[in-house]
């Protein structure tokens, strides 16, 4: 068997294995291709050793006697992380409330219409964050903690002069959101490592020069089962039909009824209580974009908007409930959820997928 | 990273099939009896458990001890029980949070009543209120109710008018007079809170000349009518009604009775108004940024898509803040459905209603908007564009 690197981004042929991983023989030993890499990356792969956590004795006080829905626990949490010095900061990373969201949910300021030179920037962000989701999406494997994943995409965020607009964001703790199976959304990267059959959304926003890019997906961790893949795919095929009918004049609660509908064919179900959103100079900000069927959303699209799209797939109940912890949406019957998240600029004549792959098309995906 | 749906809030705690509780928002201005009505409700014997929620600035009511500080030196709701089962609460700015605290109390409630005074538009918060059916929120808005005073309504509303033409008149110098600014803003909140009503409680008819008061009362009430000619309004001494007549009204609900009522009163009122037109534009071509009016009849068929997306552009561009209620009748392309279109402030809904256009029934639609000046002809055609 050939093992690559487990270095994130090095791809090397691997031929030394880690001597730690080999005296507690772990299932998945990582393998490095030369001393260098294994010594760099060591900070974080060290995490990998430390014994899984989850069982419920260790369970911060607020779980207890919380009724969980699912299988699923949560693992111990690292303290929030910091960034370099130099880096701009958005205004709730210090006060960790979004002032200027605020401000405009409360004036009902209309949807932005932004300008070539904004747009420019936009791009260029969404492609950083692209490139960044995909470094999430290729180390993500079973063995390998979220808190892993959220050390690299904060790093690789934080290399390319960029902030993580989830830290702090309403002191949210961590840099990226990280959701696995009975999560909807918004899960807490933490000491859990991934199992044989998760599915696992990442979740990555940026926030650089003034602006905010967020895009997400859903990967397989090792073998996922048929209804579970059938599950991912159709998410992402939500996701596709949706970015298909975006053009300007269209409303945006149109959307909902393509989504609602394609998942209902499929036998799944959409979540309702969390929506997209605009993005851009603020995180989070109008249009309201719901992803279900018959909603009163307001706003027609027009050229210059800048909004996500991310469904949310379940394959139960749409209902949802939050863990204690105040952030993890899980489903109320403790099935699983997938999600796919775009950010999308309506042009002229239709719609530009600003975090679309760096190569092929953002439609070219099978499960 | 996602944002949460606007009132989801309140769908955590659904997951049953219980009935699901009627919101009724109560506007009027100062004076018009506002807090008569809800004392009223708070104290009769009338066998619903209500729950009232005010706001913090409502006065007189005897419910300022109501906020109480809790030990984190958090301001904290405190909900007063009354003798009959009402219970009621002042809020500071998050009527959604009381009404999840509400709702997460053990006690049952058949109704909940929220008063909007100092809050801000009421097309705003009755948006809100107006939760999409999807979501299967434990609440949905019944209606809205204003209460006007009889006696100063129209004095309201001249001053309104006159303060217009002074601004007209000066245009270059409107600051030069806090006063008639003042009373401009109060009176174009009377108009708006009398557009936005689903029923108009036209209270202290005791007060008008006694011995004129059918003249009196037709009089109030043509003004009213001009403004929204779709409203019921019921007049009242002392705000007392009987309750089953504003309550449980299903405003909200694709009803197509109810539409009818609407689409007549309106359309009476259409045609009068117009005779008077083509004898003298002064009333309305003076006033040119006064609430109207419109309805539009053609007897085509529209593209569901398309005729939604007409209705958005209406509401959030070409007439963005200028509609304050629409109703209509509409007949869908390749649908024998009846449809219903609703709309207050920047939501809106095109819904079926569950009943069809039978054989020898001419299908046609019938829309009635309630806005700042709008121009018929104008509407009109943009409508016709819809027609392939």
């Amino acid at each position: 068997m050939v093992t690559v690197c487990a270095t994130p981004g090095c791809g090397k042929y691997a031929k030394l294995q880690c001597p730690t991983c080999f005296n507690l023989n772990l299932d998945n030993p990582s393998n490095f291709c030369s001393q260098a890499c294994f010594k760099s990356f060591w900070p974080i792969h060290k995490i990998y050793h430390q014994p899984s956590t989850g069982n419920s004795d260790d369970l911060p006080a607020k779980f207890k006697n919380y009724d969980f829905t699912g299988s699923l626990r949560p693992a111990k949490v690292t303290p929030m992380r910091k960034v370099p010095e130099g880096i701009e900061l958005p205004d709730h990373a210090i006060s960790s409330i979004p002032l200027k969201e605020k401000e405009a949910y409360r004036k009902n300021a209309p949807i932005i219409v932004y300008k070539p030179d904004e747009i420019e920037i936009m791009r260029h962000l969404a492609k950083m964050s692209r490139e960044v989701l995909d470094i999430a999406g290729n180390v993500a494997k079973v063995g390998m903690t979220t808190e892993e994943i959220d050390i690299i995409v904060h790093n690789a965020i934080v290399e390319r002069g960029a902030y993580p607009s989830p830290l702090n964001y309403y002191q949210f703790p961590k840099s990226c959101c990280t959701s696995i199976n009975e999560v909807i959304c918004h899960g807490i990267p933490d000491e859990r490592p991934l199992q044989d059959g998760d599915i696992l959304n990442v979740d990555v926003s940026l926030y650089w020069k003034g602006y905010h890019c967020d895009l997400n997906e859903t990967f397989l961790i090792g073998n996922v089962d048929e209804q579970g893949k059938k599950l991912v795919q159709t998410a992402y095929e939500c996701l596709e039909l949706a970015i298909a009918i975006c053009k300007p004049g269209v409303l945006y609660r149109e959307l909902g009824n393509v989504i609602q509908k394609h998942a209902k064919k499929n036998g799944f179900s959409v979540v309702k209580n969390f929506c997209g959103h605009g993005t851009g100079r603020l995180f989070h900000c109008v249009p309201d974009v719901p992803h279900y069927s018959n909603n009163k959303a307001v706003g027609v699209m027009k050229p210059g908007h800048v909004f996500t799209i991310e469904p949310m797939i379940n394959e139960g109940t749409w209902q949802d409930q939050f863990w204690p912890d105040g952030w993890t949406a899980v489903t109320a019957d403790g099935k699983r959820s997938a999600q796919f998240e775009h950010t999308l600029l309506i042009t002229d004549t239709g719609v530009e997928v600003l975090s679309k792959r760096a190569v092929g098309s953002y439609i070219d995906r099978h499960f | 990273m996602s944002t949460e749906t606007n009132n989801s809030n309140t769908s955590t705690i659904t997951n049953t099939k219980t009935t699901r509780v009627p919101i009724t928002l109560i506007t009027g201005f100062l004076g018009s009896g506002k807090t008569t009505f809800l004392n009223y409700i708070l104290n009769e014997n009338h066998g619903k458990k209500i729950a009232v929620i005010q706001n913090e600035y409502g006065q007189s009511i005897g419910i300022e001890t109501a906020m109480i500080v809790d030990s984190n030196g958090e301001k904290v709701q405190e909900w007063l029980e009354f003798p009959n089962g009402c219970i009621c609460c002042t809020v500071k700015d998050d009527f959604l949070q009381s009404i999840e605290d509400l709702l997460k109390r053990s006690d049952k409630f058949d109704y909940i009543l929220i008063e909007s005074t100092g809050m801000g538009d009421p097309g705003q918060i009755s948006s809100s209120l107006w939760v999409d059916e999807e979501l299967e929120s434990p609440i949905y808005l019944d209606g809205i109710i204003t209460l006007v005073d009889a006696k100063h309504v129209e004095k309201h509303i001249e001053k309104s008018k006159a303060s217009e033409k002074l601004s007209m008149n000066n245009s270059n110098n409107t600051h030069n007079s806090g006063e008639s600014n003042d009373s401009k803003y109060y009176s174009t909140e009377v108009e708006r809170q009398i557009a936005f009503a689903d029923i108009i409680l036209l209270n202290k008819i005791d007060l008008l000349d006694q011995n004129n008061l059918e003249k009196e009362i037709a009089s109030v009430e043509s003004k009213i009518r001009s403004i929204n000619p779709m409203a019921k309004i019921i007049t009242t001494e002392r705000s007392k009604v009987p309750l089953d007549q504003v309550l449980n009204v299903n405003a909200y609900t694709p009803n197509i009775d109810l539409l009818k009522d609407y689409i007549n009163n309106s359309e009476k009122q259409h045609h009068h108004d117009n005779k008077n037109d083509e004898k003298s534009c002064d009333q309305c071509s003076n006033h040119s940024k006064h609430i109207n009016t419109i309805c539009i009849t053609q007897d085509f068929d529209v593209d569901l898509d398309e005729f939604t997306r007409w209705v958005g552009n209406l509401l959030w561009d070409e007439k963005k803040d200028s509609i304050f209620r629409i109703k209509g009748l509409i007949s869908i392309k390749d649908d024998k459905e009846k449809y219903i279109l609703q709309g207050v402030y920047s939501t809106f809904e095109v819904l079926p209603s569950g009943l069809y256009w039978s054989e020898n029934e001419k299908r046609h639609n019938k829309i009635v908007l309630i806005g700042e000046s709008l121009d018929q002809s104008e509407l009109e055609e943009s409508f016709k564009k819809l027609k392939q």
